[in-house]
């Protein structure tokens, strides 16, 4: 199994846990989490500027029937 | 307007890989012609298990350009590709809508321009953050900020709820770059914050793990110290609240005389 497929059952299956895998599947993991060390995560997605003319007249929510 | 051909859904697979996936969520992924992502690395080779056509947003980010750029870019692929007559994933993680500009943005363009376009929500930082800290946001309220915003512009809070600030890595951040602030900015927010709590009331740093094998990160110092704390881009802040609450006799008062009491 490839490293994400360990992780998504792990994930997934709530009786699955570290301790059950295997020699093998760690391993997996182990290589995968060092490929990835110097892949940079780049979690902002907002943006506040000091004056921003937007952020100063909030928008009301459109109004929705379902 | 007749509705054109092109679609644009935003999606969120949550926090942790595997375990926060909705089925509709992972079929959106599965049934797009194109999937555009901004996640985590690994969280997006998941992803791209899903669907042959993944685009990876993430190298849209410059170490010295201006996010809103960024953002622009972002948002321009997605709509790009709905013109072009895709169905189009955009998958954002945690819920593409809380504190992510671009799948708002980019959902009211294409309604403009005719196309169906909405959002699915999915498990985000907070209702990780209400799990794994044992918070429930109703027993005293909770107040969201982004950092930067609440320093740049003139909020009142209420000490008596809980305060809840999302990206702290970038608090007071004028650059607009994606680098991280330091110790100086936090100084500032620390000093504004000192106006509500006292020095030694205790505050945190969360961050969830992004895989089941990680645990989540609770680091709870005296406020005093947030400018020498352990932050990441990651790291969201959770303060408690430090007033009691103060019960409104008038109102009551009133309430009693219309039912009676
Ligand atoms: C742009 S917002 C995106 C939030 C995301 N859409 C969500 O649903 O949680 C980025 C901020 O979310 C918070 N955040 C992101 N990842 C986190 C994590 N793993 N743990 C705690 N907070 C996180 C931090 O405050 C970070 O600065």
């Amino acid at each position: 199994m490839t490293a994400i497929k360990i992780l998504e059952k792990l994930g997934v299956d709530p009786n699955s846990d570290l301790s059950q895998l295997t020699e093998q599947d760690r391993a997996e993991i182990e290589a995968l989490m060092t490929s990835m060390a110097d892949t940079e995560n780049q979690p902002a997605l907002t943006i506040v500027k000091p004056d921003s003319p937007d952020e100063e007249e909030p928008k009301e929510p459109e109004s929705v029937s379902v | 307007m007749a509705v054109k051909q092109g679609s644009l859904v935003c999606v969120g697979p949550g926090m942790v890989l595997g375990a926060h996936m909705s089925e509709r969520c992972r079929n959106h992924i599965s049934q797009a012609d194109v999937v555009f992502s901004s996640c985590h690395p690994v969280i997006e080779q998941w992803i791209s298990t899903m669907n042959p056509d993944v685009r990876s947003l993430q190298g849209l980010y410059g170490k010295d350009k201006d996010r809103g750029q960024t953002y622009a870019e972002m948002q321009a692929a997605l709509i790009q590709a709905v013109r072009d007559g895709c169905r189009v994933v955009g998958v954002f993680y945690g819920h593409p809508g809380v504190f992510a500009q671009v799948p708002h943005a980019a959902i009211q363009q294409a309604r403009e321009e005719g196309f169906e376009a909405w959002m699915e929500p999915g498990i985000s930082a907070d209702a990780c953050l209400y799990a794994d800290m044992g918070i429930d946001p109703g027993a005293f309220g909770c107040q969201s900020f982004e950092t930067s915003q609440f320093m740049f512009y003139k909020r009142a809070i209420d000490p008596t709820a809980y305060l809840i600030l999302w990206q702290l890595g970038h608090a007071g951040d004028l650059s607009m770059t994606p680098r991280q602030t330091g110790p100086e900015q936090r100084t500032v927010l620390m000093n504004m914050l000192l106006e509500y709590y006292a020095p030694d009331h205790n505050i945190a740093i969360y961050e969830s793990p992004f895989l089941p094998t990680q645990r989540p990160k609770i680091d709870w110092f005296p406020l005093q110290e947030l400018p020498d704390a352990d932050v990441s881009l990651i790291s969201t802040l959770v303060v408690p609240p430090g007033k009691k609450l103060t019960p409104n006799h008038a109102i009551v008062k009133q309430l009693k005389s219309i039912s009676g009491a």
